[in-house]
Parts: structure tokens; sequence; C-alpha cells
């Protein structure tokens, strides 16, 4: 998962952790050649003390030089240093001391006072030479010493500047790392407060406390908003001004046509009827494809989904359409159960009414309609119409909720939109709608819609 | 009876009035909000019909207003559009019932004289349906020019389905009611209860429809099958 904070914490604790490493070899260094110049500060004082005692005895053949004791650097080295030097005339004559550093003592000897590591013996020396200046002649004065006390040393000088490093580094990860995640914080609460964002409302995110960082990002999400908000505002508009333009005209033309049906002879009458079914029709289908175009989500964000009684429709639609039902005498039944699903009790209504507009359509006459909803065991809520009229068959029944598609009996009135309402506000609620035929008779089919199970942190039953 | 239609379309206003005079009802037209408001502030209208859609002032105000000033009589809606908002809205500042445009004729009517039916029980005069009528005060029902025996029981649930009517009264809600009315009260009594009423009602070609599931309904007999 790259997070920012990962980043963040990536991007300073790697060059930090280099910059450690780098820091402990530069101190590694410092304490080795501070334990250098203290040794060689410690050889110096010998190799002069040595060069003054062979000026004093004028370098005479017998010179007898007792090595001075030099004072080791650490009491922790493994091994006693040990001590040598060589007396070498420019000539490069042995004067005194170790012949087998004389050679040493020869290639030091172009410089004075000047100190460098030579190996000698199998063992690492540190060498200091130094010029002579005897009675007969100039000579060169190499001192050595192992290096055992003054290695021993630098370790002991290393760690006392080590451990305040590391203690620095640590300090500074933990605040970094305290820092990140205090600067992220912002981050974290507008992240928890976008998805906590009811997607319907459409509401701008509020600016405040947001860092100026991520400002330009919620403020494109409220550009977003409020360019969805706006385009549903004036889908809403157009729908508004649509829905009167076309209801108002019909309005007039129905009333006009029942009041004139009323005054008409029984010949004049028989022609008319077919009018005015007509006219019902057209009002029937402006009023489905208002719904249709409305149920969707594009036209119509604003929806507010509440707890809506399904049985408390059901009850209700037992008034509306029991004059339908008896007008091809079938026996409309209902069987109202507990059914509580959030949504919009206006959608539902729609969606329950063109059900049982379709069951009524197409059950024969003398026939059986039941609608009927409830929970189930499972937590479901389902919501359905059954009805008696044949089934719908196998090659169309993938294609029935499609815009005006109809069963193939099109001797049916119907506007081929019924279904596809269903359909659309169904989805709209997350529900999932089934057809169950009963095949072995041909005859028998329910539509069945169900809800989905209502989960924990559920925002909206549409999200 | 008279009523009020306010309503801007005039050729939508000519056909209601008309419809509204054949039922023998008088009706007083305005096409705008502010005449409808003093209208109802200063007459004694029995109903009115109120379209939302109107030019300045709309309809839900006019509602909002003249509830405010304790016109109680019974309000139907007239929509043009068909957000559901404008119903509820409509019906939660006080409009008792609503139709969405275009509507049939005489579903408007059956509607307006069940409002008008229900006005007339709140003010406890007399409760009509067809020719059966319920007198509150001395708490005779008549059906034409002959009394009709009711028990107390019988009474409250003609007089439930009366009210109701031409809706569906739903069984759960009349055990409701009737159990509060005096002691607990089972469904299988009520449906003893309505059965004998239907004896009663049968003889005044009055039909009480079962509908499965749900309840009951008034009919005359003209409509029952």
């Amino acid at each position: 998962m790259r997070t920012l904070r990962r980043r963040l914490l990536l991007a300073l604790g790697v060059p930090l952790l280099a910059l450690l490493a780098f820091s402990m070899w530069l101190d590694y260094r410092t304490a080795a050649l501070l334990a250098d110049d203290i040794n060689d500060h410690n050889l110096n004082a010998v190799a002069v003390t040595l060069a003054e005692h062979l000026e004093e005895s004028g370098g005479g053949q017998e010179i007898e030089l007792e090595v001075p004791e030099i004072n080791p650097l650490t009491d922790d080295s493994p091994i006693p240093d040990q001590t040598a030097f060589a007396l070498v005339a420019t000539s490069g004559r042995l004067i005194a001391g170790d012949p087998a550093m004389a050679a040493l003592a020869d290639s030091a000897g172009t410089a004075d006072g000047r100190h460098h590591d030579a190996l000698f013996q199998g063992r690492m020396f540190r060498v200091a030479s130094y010029r002579a200046h005897l009675s007969r002649e100039e000579a060169t004065l190499a001192v050595a010493q192992t290096t055992a006390s003054r290695d021993a040393a630098i370790m002991p000088i290393f760690m006392r500047s080590l451990w305040p490093n590391i203690l620095q580094l640590f300090t500074t990860l933990a605040i970094i790392y305290y820092g990140v995640q205090r600067s992220l914080r912002p981050l974290a609460t507008l992240g928890a407060r976008i998805a906590e964002h009811p997607v319907t409302d459409l509401q701008p995110l509020s600016m405040h406390d947001v860092p100026d960082e991520v400002a330009p990002l919620v403020e494109s999400i409220n550009q977003l908003i409020g360019d969805l908000r706006h385009k549903g505002e004036s889908q809403q508009a157009l729908l508004a001004n649509a829905s009167h333009q076309l209801r108002t005209p019909l309005t007039r033309l129905q009333t006009q046509l029942e009041l004139l049906a009323d005054t008409l002879g029984e010949d004049a009458r028989q022609r008319f009827v077919p009018l005015m079914e007509t006219s019902r029709q057209l009002s029937h289908f402006t009023h489905q494809m208002l719904v249709l175009t409305r149920s969707a989500r594009d036209a119509d964000p604003f929806h507010e989904f509440q707890p809506t009684d399904l049985a408390a429709l059901l009850e209700e639609a037992a008034s509306h359409f029991l004059d339908a039902a008896l007008a091809k005498d079938i026996d409309l039944g209902f069987e109202p159960a507990t059914a509580v699903v959030p949504g919009s009790a206006w959608l539902l209504r729609e969606l329950l009414a063109n059900l049982l507009d379709n069951a009524i359509v197409y059950a024969p006459v003398a026939g059986h309609v039941t609608a009927r909803c409830g929970t189930q065991v499972s937590g479901e809520v389902m919501l359905e119409v059954e009805d008696d009229g044949p089934v719908i068959a196998p090659e169309v029944r993938e294609r029935i909720f499609e815009r005006f598609v109809r069963g193939a009996d099109t001797g049916t009135p119907g506007t081929g939109l019924g279904l596809a309402i269903v359909a659309e506000i169904a989805k709209r609620h997350g529900a999932e709608v089934r057809l169950i035929q009963n095949y072995s008779t041909g005859i028998g089919k329910r539509f069945q819609v169900v809800f989905p199970t209502p989960r924990r942190g559920h925002r909206h039953a549409e999200a | 009876m008279r009523i009020l239609l306010v309503e801007d379309d005039p050729i939508i206003a000519m056909g209601l009035r008309e419809g509204l005079l054949r039922e023998r009802m008088q009706v007083d037209h305005v096409v705008a909000a502010e005449p409808a408001e003093q209208a109802l502030l200063l007459t004694a209208y029995d109903l009115a019909i109120v379209d939302i859609g109107l030019p300045a002032m709309d309809g839900l105000e006019l509602i909002r207003r003249v509830r405010r000033a304790e016109v109680r009589i019974p309000i139907m809606i007239l929509t043009a559009r068909d957000a559901l908002d404008d119903r509820i809205v409509g019906l939660d500042i006080g409009a008792d019932d609503y139709l969405v445009k275009p509507f049939p004729l005489p579903e408007l009517l059956a509607r307006i004289r069940a409002l008008i039916r229900r006005g007339c029980f709140a003010a406890g005069s007399e409760l009509t349906y067809g020719r059966l009528s319920l007198n509150l005060a001395t708490r005779q029902a008549m059906f034409a020019e002959q009394a009709l025996e009711l028990s107390g029981r019988e009474w409250a649930v003609l007089e439930h389905l009366m009210l109701a009517a031409p809706r569906v009264m739903l069984k759960n809600k009349l055990v409701e009611s009737l159990s509060s009315w005096d002691s607990e009260l089972t469904a299988n009594a009520v449906e003893i209860y309505v059965s004998r009423l239907r004896t009663k009602l049968s003889a005044c070609g009055m039909h009480i429809r079962t509908v499965r599931g749900v309840g009951y309904r008034l009919e005359e007999s003209e409509r029952a099958s």
C-alpha cells in the first residue's frame, strides 16, 4: 500500500540512515587520527630525547642507548608494544640500533619529524623519523613502535562519539515519525469525511480545516459536486416543465371527452369509447415516461431514502387497483407482512403499481392476482406480485425488462414500459427482480423484488 | 354544496366546473391564489379544489395561509407536477387529498364526495353514502325513507366503512378502532359484525365487498357484481 505516510517515512528515514553510516565512518576516522596524533606525540618525545642523548654523546662508535618507556595510550591493549630504533648516517651506515630498521630510517630520512606506518618483521609499526646533528655527520633517527596499543585506543574514542550520534539519529527518526503522523492527520480526517459524505444530498464538502496542499483537490471535488447538482437541478426543472406541459393539455382533453360522453346518444357513444380509451392510454404512457425518466439517478439525484413500509404501500394499492381488477372479474388479494426498506416511497409505489397493472392485464378474466410483501428469515425483504396468466416464453424472458419490449401477446393493452420502470426503480434501490414461472403447467408467474439485506455501516441502499 | 375551484387553466376549469355542476354542486372559480385566499376567508365553502401551479403565489402557499387562518374545510390538491415532494408537502401542510393530472373526472368527483362526507362527519351532523345516511345526533341509520336497526358495533363498522368509501377500509384498522372503542376485539368478531351488517344492507341495495387479505369496501349495488 503506497500511503503518503509510508512514502514520507521512507524518503526521510533512508537518507537519515545513510547519513548515520557516513557519520560513523567519519567518527571512526576521527578517532583513528586522534589516536595517531597522541601516539605520534609520544613517539616524538622519545625520538627527541634519544636525539638529545646522541648529540651530547657526540655519536661515538659505541653508543649504548636505552629506549625510554613510552606511556601506552590504553591499558586495554592485548599485547604490550615493542619499541625499536635505528640511527642511520646520511651515508646509509648504521650508527646504532636495530640493523633491520635501517631501511625504515633511510626511507624516512628525507624528512624531519615525519611519521608513517610501516610493515616490519611482519608487524605494523609506527615510525617517527628525526634528523640528528652529530658532531661528525648528519644522521637520521628512526623510532618505531608497534601499533597494538594505538589500535586498541581507537575503539573507545570511536564509541564515545558513536552513542550520542545514534541517540541523535533515533530521536530524529522518532520526531519525524511523530511529525509525519501528526501532519497527515488532517488528510485522514478529510478522507473519512469524504467517505462519509452522503451520495444523495450533493452538498459541497466543508473547506474548514482543510490543509492548503489538498485544498485544490477538495475544491475540484466540490466543483464536481456542484456540476452534478447543477445538472440534476436543470434536469429537474426540465422534467417539471415537461410534466406540466404534457399533463395540462391531457387533462383538458380527458375532462372534455368525459363530459361529452355523458351527453351522447348510444350510437355516438359507441364510436366515442375508443377515443376516450386512447386518451387514457396517452395519459398513462405520459405518466410512465415521466416516471421512467425521473427514476433514473442522473435525472434525479435528490431522492431521499427513508424507511418505507411496503405493507402500507400494499394496503394503499388495494383501493387504487380494486376497480381495475373488478372490471375483469379478477380476484385481487393482498398478503401484507412486516417489510420495511430504505427507499423512496414515491418510486416504490410506482414499482408496485406497474407490477399490479401488468398482472391485471395479463391475468385471465376471472383470474387471480395476489400482492405480497414480507421479511424472510435471512433478513431479506421481498415484494412480489403473482398472477395466474400464461408464463412468459423463455425466448422473450430475458428482454422483458427492456424498454418497449412486450410479451408475444400484443393483443393486450400496454406500453412496454411497465417492467422497465420496475427494473429501473429496483436498481435504484439495489434490489433484484426475479421472475418465477410455473413451466410445468404453463400457467402462473410471480415477479419478485428482493431488497438487499441491511449491512452494518450501510449508508445507502443505492450505494 | 358550495365549492371553490382555484385553477388557472381556463379549459380545465371550464370542464371541472361543468362536471361539478352536473353533480348539483355550486362552483365559484378563481384563477389565482390571492383572490382565492380572500374568498376562503370570507365565504363558508364546503370544499376547495386547489391547483398547485398557479401564476403568482402557488397553491401550497395558499393552503398554508388559509390553514393558518383556521379555515378547516376539506382541501383537494390538483397537480401537474409528478414530483412526490409536492404531494407530501401538500398533505403535510393540511391538504386532505391529491390527484395528479390527468385524472378521470369520475375519480375526482368520488374523492370530493368522500371528502365532503368526512367534513360533515367531523362537523358532527350527518354521514351519507349513496342513499344510506347516518344521523350522528340521533344515531339513526336511514336507507331512503326506512329506518335500519343496527347494534352499536354494527353502527361503528358501518360508520368506518362509510368514512373510508370509496376506499378500502383496512381490517386491522377496523379491529384496532373497534377495540379501543370498547373492549378487546378479535378479527373473527369483526368478521361476524361485517357479515351481519352485510345481510342487513343487502336489502338496501348496498354491498360490503371483502378485499382478500386487506379489508372491506362499501359499494352501492350497481357497482357490485
